[in-house]
């Protein structure tokens, strides 16, 4: 399954273009953990392509990897720090930040901006999803029969970890449950209704990260913690939509509720207690 | 240190016009569409398919896309549309009664040319229907 993955991700390396690899790696190279096996595939395609026609890597992406080479050949020093470098840093650190906020503020360069958080995501995602992570044994337990059949469906697509709320309002009773297999990706969605506007559960089981575009109204994205995850909050026309990443499944809920009751369904996943 | 203050004032200056659009905050909230993925995916040599998934609010009387067109650049500016595929010259395109749908069309196109796909998402229940337009990203072959 695994050496299946490593195929399918080295193809859609393969496709792509040698700045886009340089681009990939230098992100990669960047990040903190390193992941080395990104690293390595990324450099196996560039050398591969190299082999057939030379092509230099761009001077920010040699001196990363050089870096990188540095930092897993040698015990890290710690940096000394003099005051006039210091200031110089911090100073192109404020002006950097105080430019990427007023770009993300405006409306075309936020999409400018998703673009690039999306290409990031996308490419974390295309290789860490959940990497050698241990977890404990989750046991889920509903009395809801349609929150059931969700779970054992995820079940049989291979996704044990705790993404299914054991708890919705009252009225939410299963209407569809559909499942299908895309190029990209394994996708289960549930209704639940009848209401006019259905509480949907959407999850997509990757095997390559495509971004998915999710509507919403002008109002803010709230991030929320529950459970060791991240989930964003946000609106669409009254609706509250959930979206969140527990390794390689991308999950989102629509829900037309008040808030405390999102909050509850948002702990029953993590089998916390419901207020 | 004054070459810097007048550095920080410039950026600060220039960022708060960067930031007055942000009152024209982007708004697509929809009644009738969840979400949405559009992409290409080779599937061997020069052949590859042009996908769409759509999420909706709940059920629909019809979802999927109305329309597909391959477009073709030599440059990955100037875009030429080489096929167009409609709802009813395929049904696959169309769910009836359902929440969510994914399908695909297939291409085979021409070494060193760029490709995307144009396509539209369509959504019909009974108060009314709903519409939403996507690119996907470009694929060169």
């Amino acid at each position: 399954m695994k050496e299946n993955k490593e195929i399918f991700l080295r193809e859609i390396l393969e496709q792509m273009s040698t700045e886009q690899l340089d681009e990939m790696l230098h992100s990669e190279l960047r990040k903190n953990p390193v992941n080395g096996s990104a690293v390595r595939m990324i450099l196996s395609v560039l050398k591969e392509r190299e082999a057939d026609q030379p092509v230099e890597m761009a001077p920010e992406v040699c001196e990363a990897w050089e870096q990188y080479k540095e930092s897993t050949s040698r015990p890290v020093k710690e940096p000394i720090w003099q005051g006039r470098r210091l200031l110089k840093v911090a100073s192109m650190a404020a002006v950097l930040f105080v430019l990427i906020a007023a770009i993300s503020q405006t409306a075309e360069a936020e999409s400018f901006w998703g673009r690039i958080s999306r290409w990031t995501d996308s490419i974390f995602e295309l290789f860490a999803p959940g990497e050698e992570k241990e977890s404990a044994e989750y046991v889920f337990e509903t009395d809801h029969p349609g929150l059931q059949e969700v779970y054992d469906t995820l079940v049989e697509l291979g996704v044990t970890e705790p993404v299914v709320p054991t708890w919705l309002p009252e009225g939410n009773r299963l209407t569809e449950l559909k499942i299908k297999e895309t190029a990209s990706k394994t996708k289960v969605h549930a209704s639940f209704g009848p209401h006019s506007n259905d509480t949907v559960l959407v999850y997509s089981v990757y095997d390559v990260n495509v971004p998915i575009e999710y509507h919403k109204d002008d109002t803010e994205v709230e991030l929320v913690e529950i459970g060791g995850s991240t989930h964003s909050i946000i609106r669409n026309n009254g609706l509250f939509v959930t979206i969140w990443i527990k390794d390689n499944v991308e999950c989102s809920i629509s829900i037309d509720c008040q808030e405390d009751e999102l909050y509850n369904i948002l702990k029953s996943i993590y089998t916390l207690e419901v207020n | 240190m004054k070459r810097f203050i007048q550095c920080v004032c410039l950026t600060l200056v220039v960022s708060m016009l960067l930031a007055f659009p942000a009152l024209a905050v982007d708004n697509r909230a929809s009644n009738f569409f969840l979400s949405s993925s559009v992409y290409l995916y080779k599937t061997s040599g020069t052949t590859f398919e042009a996908w769409f998934e759509v999420d909706a609010l709940g059920t629909m009387d019809e979802l999927g896309a109305s329309l597909i067109k391959i477009q073709r650049s030599s440059d990955g500016v100037n875009w030429t549309t080489m096929k167009t595929v409609t709802k009813e010259d395929n049904s696959d395109l169309i769910c009836k009664n359902t929440g969510m749908h994914a399908a695909c069309i297939t291409y085979t196109g021409t070494v060193g040319y760029y490709y995307r796909a144009y396509i539209e998402l369509y959504a019909k229940n009974s108060s009314g229907r709903g519409e939403w337009y996507r690119y996907t990203s470009s694929m060169k072959l």
